[in-house]
């Protein structure tokens, strides 16, 4: 049975409402599903499938409601996930604290989890709060990519969400190859091991 | 529960739909609505699919209920209803998490849109579509042309019970223990969860209640009680959730690429787990939860089950309060490290409690709570709680005595709380539904107590608000009347009613004089009673807090008076400043505790030394010798026999806090009933007629106005807008709000005199007199909610009187009659002024009405109010005062000699 697609992938987007979450989404995704489901049940998704070096990869891009509200974003929150999307509005500084308090809280949790920082809204200079020096020195701080987007104008969207695609590929692979190092090396590798490889692998 | 929970509820329910379950061509859709104009399309279009999520029993009708999350991840109910002769269901939207009372209220609805009197639904639902009563209040609406009555009781905070709720009913009938247990620990653990069953009914009751034993956190990730199928695709999200998933959707989804997902199966009692979350826990109180869970002798009624719940989760995390630092003179702070070390051998399991989540939103507030010294405060755990569930709190504002949920529930509903304000003690329903309401809190003043309306509507209206000034506590109209008019309130000074007390304390021990002895002897007690508890380091702590405090009492009057000053300004500071007042006051408290072992009469006393040293009032004396309450076990359920417990059983070591809640909540209750008597002034007069003037006359009018037919009475509720023009004048509906306890029902009835006749009047009189006694029986503060003085006062007004009218004015009276029968020489010189009944009406302002007595304590206690601010009017004003007000009656009672105070 062929499976359509290689690898799926779920990826978290994560910023206070208002920095275009959903627009970016919406810019993004190839399957909507009707209706706004983060307004009725508080999550929604969209899916939007690419082909990289060879590999389909099926991505789901999940969106919950008022993430705001939590001062910090806990682990338990995005451990299932392969790839956070950290979005802030360039035009809103506070958007862009609270990303800082979150991807702080993230790096202290000690998880890894592949992470891009997306300044969105980046479509009018005279509006804009956040400069790109700041957030790039952040970026590289942290040590994750930095990405100026306008889903409105399109800018920089569909080079962002590739980045963070490419990035979590990049890490199964290599993680696989670890596990078959470790699989040769000790031939009976406990099953929790092997099961929570296959968790971030599916 | 908790932050997610609607900040704003203004009626009872959004929209009654009636939804059709289509057929194979056609979807689920709506066949009818009100009201008509419900405009949120979103959710019109989604309601019939949820409530037909698929395939369903039509065998037998079904009550079950749905969530729907909004944007800002608030939830809101949705109660359905199936029958399956009509095949249709009904349903209910709302913001309050009231299964019971909504599916009550939906049978109602189908009883009349199935019978006869069909027409009568949209009066019915208008009549029902109001604003809802405050906490243990009761709502009536008749219906069918007399024949038939909805009623319901507003729920308190009490814990689930078996069977009153049906959700934890149904889930503990569904599964076992162990699957119970293990649920739990995967919720604690932020699991992916689905519940799977065949029932909808059940299905959904069980997400509810499984969701309910994580109080007093709660579920911060995606929860939908029952998923429809074509959302069965949500089930992928990577994300923490709680999904009940119907048998039907559960078999058409992908297993392989679920992942790891935590499922309970309902209907095979299974619980199957990638996960050991339960062996995580510590082990001992894992034996110690399952040992309770499955004692079922105990269990079969009342809140064991939640409270089983309760108690491993503080046993769990209980000990952050512990993890509170405090340092003198600096803000308290809660210390992660500290919060780990709190439990021994749960080490590990606290780390990762500290990463979840559902544990974040709720330190986050503790930790508010900490910042304004509030938490010390809360010895009590449903204090804690309470606090715990409030958004208030992540606003910045300071409750620091919630003492009812009311409080919260309003409050927390206010924009009051974006603003900062804060209100610590509004002990009745009507400050909030008033004062949150009003520009008051825009200004980001607070009042910590407003002990009754006339207080607050006076206040509200005036500009006092627009200074931001703020009263904690005006206990009396005379002060208000006053304090209004006086530029007092334009230094936006501060008095929490903690401080009072405390200073009170003070000024009572710097001057030589001491404390009742009553009231020491009880404190120390209860703080034997204590060493036990969890907040004992606290406590410590705070005693030596208090000490240094006291030392420099002086000073930190003054202190406080100087940052009183620059108005609104130092709204901030006097806030941290109020905090630390109330640590004093705990302080204060612990001291005092009393000895005698006996909640109620440790209560009554706190109560009486709060506002003067004299002895115990005659009704608390009474009540603490006769009631059997001080010898209740803690934790054995009080309930068996009797109706619910008002309040959770006093399993929870108690605290002050659980005294002062007492007293709160006394107050509360009796400031209710000075409400329902108020009501129809406060639309009449102009703000500033003192309100105490009017009520007196007000009185008579209540009885001619409830027994008109068509009566929504709107007494209890100022608030609410959809009620306030009197409705179509269909003349089947009378809808009554009284307040009633469990106990009391009967005599609160009483009000609706059309219906229930002499007889309860009747009834009600013996249940008064009773209550003399069970008054302070009740372990818990809520159950205390009727004060003694009611008794009194009704024996003062003669047996004609209703209790309504004798409540309201019954209200303060417990406190004030108790000084005024036993005069404190130890007082102070307000004090001394109310000391000696004869001498009252010499400084009551309002000799003329009945309740002068009262009144005339109350003078006292707002000077003393103002004594703390350095405002003294003692000296000089009463008299003048007393005499001004008095003559201005008639609505102008602005004192002159009152804006020299400073």
């Amino acid at each position: 049975m062929a499976r359509e697609f290689d690898h799926l992938f779920k990826l978290l987007i994560i910023g206070d409402s208002g920095v275009g979450k959903s627009c970016l989404l919406l810019r993004f995704a190839d399957n909507t599903f009707s209706g706004s489901y983060i307004t009725t049940i508080g999550v929604d998704f969209k899916i939007r499938t690419l082909e990289i070096n060879g590999e389909r990869v099926k991505l789901q891009i999940w969106d919950t409601a008022g993430q705001e509200r939590f001062r910090t974003i806990t682990s338990t929150y995005y451990r299932g996930t392969h790839g956070v999307i950290v979005v802030y509005d360039v035009t809103n500084g506070e958007s862009f604290a609270n990303v800082k308090r979150w991807l702080h809280e993230i790096e202290q949790n000690c998880d890894v989890v592949n992470k891009v920082l997306v300044g969105n809204k980046n479509d009018c200079p005279s509006r804009k709060v956040v400069v790109t020096e700041d957030a790039q020195r952040f970026a590289n701080q942290m040590n994750i990519p930095l990405f100026e987007t306008s889903a409105k104008e399109n800018i920089n969207v569909e080079e962002m969400f590739l980045t963070i695609t490419k990035m979590v590929l990049r890490s199964k692979l290599e993680m696989k190859e670890r596990q078959n190092v470790t699989a040769n090396d000790i031939v009976n590798i406990k099953g929790t091991k092997t099961k929570n490889v296959k968790k971030c692998c599916q | 529960m908790g932050s997610r929970l609607r900040d704003t509820v203004q009626v009872l329910f959004e929209l009654f739909c009636e939804v059709s379950p289509g057929d194979n061509v056609k979807e689920p859709y709506i066949l009818r609505k009100y009201p008509e104009t419900y405009g949120k399309d979103e959710e019109l279009k989604n309601i019939p699919k949820f409530t037909f999520p698929c395939k369903i029993d039509n065998t037998y009708i079904q009550h079950y209920s749905f969530v729907l999350t909004s944007v800002d991840s608030k939830y809101t109910f949705c109660f359905c209803r199936y029958d399956p002769k009509v095949n249709t269901a009904v349903v209910l939207l709302s913001h309050l998490p009231w299964h019971d009372i909504f599916y009550k209220l939906l049978d109602s609805i189908a009883q009349l849109l199935n019978g006869p009197e069909r027409d009568g639904l949209t009066s019915f639902l208008e009549a029902c579509r109001a604003h809802p009563p405050m906490s243990g209040h009761t709502l009536k609406v008749i219906y069918n042309t007399g024949q038939s009555m909805f009623t319901y009781q507003t729920p308190d905070n009490r814990l689930p019970s078996i069977p009153e709720d049906s959700n934890l009913t149904e889930y503990f009938s569904a599964v076992d223990v162990k699957c119970m247990a293990g649920l739990w620990a995967a919720l604690l653990q932020e699991r992916r969860i689905a519940i799977v069953g065949s029932k909808i009914s059940r299905l959904s009751a069980c997400v509810q209640a499984a969701n309910a034993t994580l109080f007093p956190m709660s579920w911060q990730h995606i929860f939908i009680p029952i998923l429809p199928k074509h959302l069965v695709d949500y089930l992928l999200a990577p994300m923490p959730f709680l999904i009940g998933v119907p048998r039907p959707v559960m078999e058409i989804v992908r297993m392989s690429e679920i992942g790891d997902v935590v499922i309970l199966d309902i209907d095979k009692n299974e619980l199957r787990s990638p996960f050991n979350d339960l062996e995580s826990l510590p082990p001992d109180m894992v034996s110690n939860l399952i040992k309770a869970l499955s004692n079922r002798n105990d269990l079969i009624l009342g809140d064991a089950v939640s409270r089983a719940f309760l108690r491993a989760l503080v046993c769990l995390i209980g000990g952050y309060r512990d993890a509170v630092r405090i340092e003198k003179g600096q803000l308290i702070t809660f210390n992660p490290e500290a919060f780990v070390k709190t439990r021994k051998n749960m080490q590990p399991f606290l780390k990762k409690v500290l990463q979840s989540q559902i544990f974040q939103q709720v330190s986050l507030k503790s930790e508010f709570l900490a910042y304004t010294g509030h938490l010390l405060l809360s010895g009590n755990d449903s204090l804690i709680q309470f606090c715990l569930k409030s958004e208030f709190i992540a606003y910045g504002g300071r409750m620091s005595r919630a003492d009812n949920d009311t409080l919260i529930q309003v409050s927390l509903k206010s924009e009051s709380l974006a603003y900062g304000g804060h209100l610590s003690r509004a002990d009745n329903d009507s400050l909030m539904k008033v004062s949150l309401k009003t520009e008051f809190l825009t200004y980001g003043g607070y009042l910590s107590r407003a002990n009754n309306d006339s207080l607050i509507e006076v206040y509200l209206k005036t500009e006092f608000l627009t200074y931001g000034g703020h009263l904690s506590r005006a206990v009396n109209d005379s002060l208000i009347e006053v304090s209004l008019k006086t530029e007092f309130l334009t230094y936006g000074g501060h008095l929490s009613r903690s401080d009072i007390f405390i200073d009170e304390r003070l000024d009572l021990l710097n001057s030589g004089r001491g404390f009742s002895d009553e009231f020491e002897i009880e404190c120390n007690n209860y703080a034997e009673e204590l060493s036990t508890g969890s907040g004992q380091k606290i406590k410590r702590q705070y005693r030596d807090w208090a000490k240094s405090v006291k030392k420099e009492g002086g000073a930190f009057f003054k202190n406080v008076r100087d940052k009183a000053n620059p108005a609104v300004k130092s709204a901030v500071k006097s806030v941290r400043q109020g905090g630390k007042n109330v640590k004093s006051a705990m302080k204060g408290l612990t001291n005092r505790i009393p000895k005698s072992g006996s909640r109620s009469s440790s209560r009554n006393t706190t109560d009486e030394n709060r506002f003067s040293c004299g002895s115990a009032s005659p009704d608390s004396s009474g009540s603490s010798g006769s009631l059997p309450v001080s010898d209740m076990p803690l934790g054995a359920s009080p309930s068996l026999d009797v109706p619910p417990p008002k309040d959770p059983p006093p399993a929870l070591p108690l605290d002050l806090l659980n005294e002062m809640e007492f007293l709160f909540s006394t107050n509360s209750d009796s400031s209710t009933d000075i409400t329902l008597r108020n009501k129809p002034k406060p639309l009449a007069p102009p703000p500033r007629i003192p309100p105490r003037l009017l009520e007196r006359p007000k009185l008579s009018v209540r009885y001619p106005i409830i027994s008109t037919q068509k009566l929504v009475d709107l007494s209890d509720a100022p608030l609410l807008p959809p009620r306030a023009t009197p409705g179509p004048s269909t003349t089947q509906f009378i809808s009554n709000i009284t307040k009633s306890d469990e106990k009391s029902t009967d005599f609160h009835t009483s009000t609706i005199s059309f219906s229930e006749g002499k007889d309860k009047t009747k009834l009600k009189l013996s249940t008064s007199n009773q209550r003399k006694s069970v008054t302070n029986a009740p372990c818990n503060g809520n159950a205390l909610k009727l004060p003694p003085p009611i008794n009194n006062r009704q024996c003062k007004d003669g047996a004609s009187s209703t209790f309504h009218v004798a409540t309201p004015v019954a209200r303060p009276s417990p406190i004030y009659e108790g000084r005024s029968k036993e005069p404190c020489a130890s007082e102070s010189d307000l004090i001394n002024l109310d000391g000696l009944p004869s001498d009252i009406k010499e400084f009551d302002p309002l000799q003329n009405d009945s309740t002068d007595k009262f009144e005339q304590a109350k003078t006292s206690t707002d000077s003393a109010l103002l004594h703390e601010y350095g405002l003294d009017f003692s000296q000089f004003q009463f008299s003048d005062f007393n005499s001004s007000s008095g003559g201005a009656q008639p609505g102008s009672s602005v004192p002159k000699g009152w804006t020299t105070f400073n």
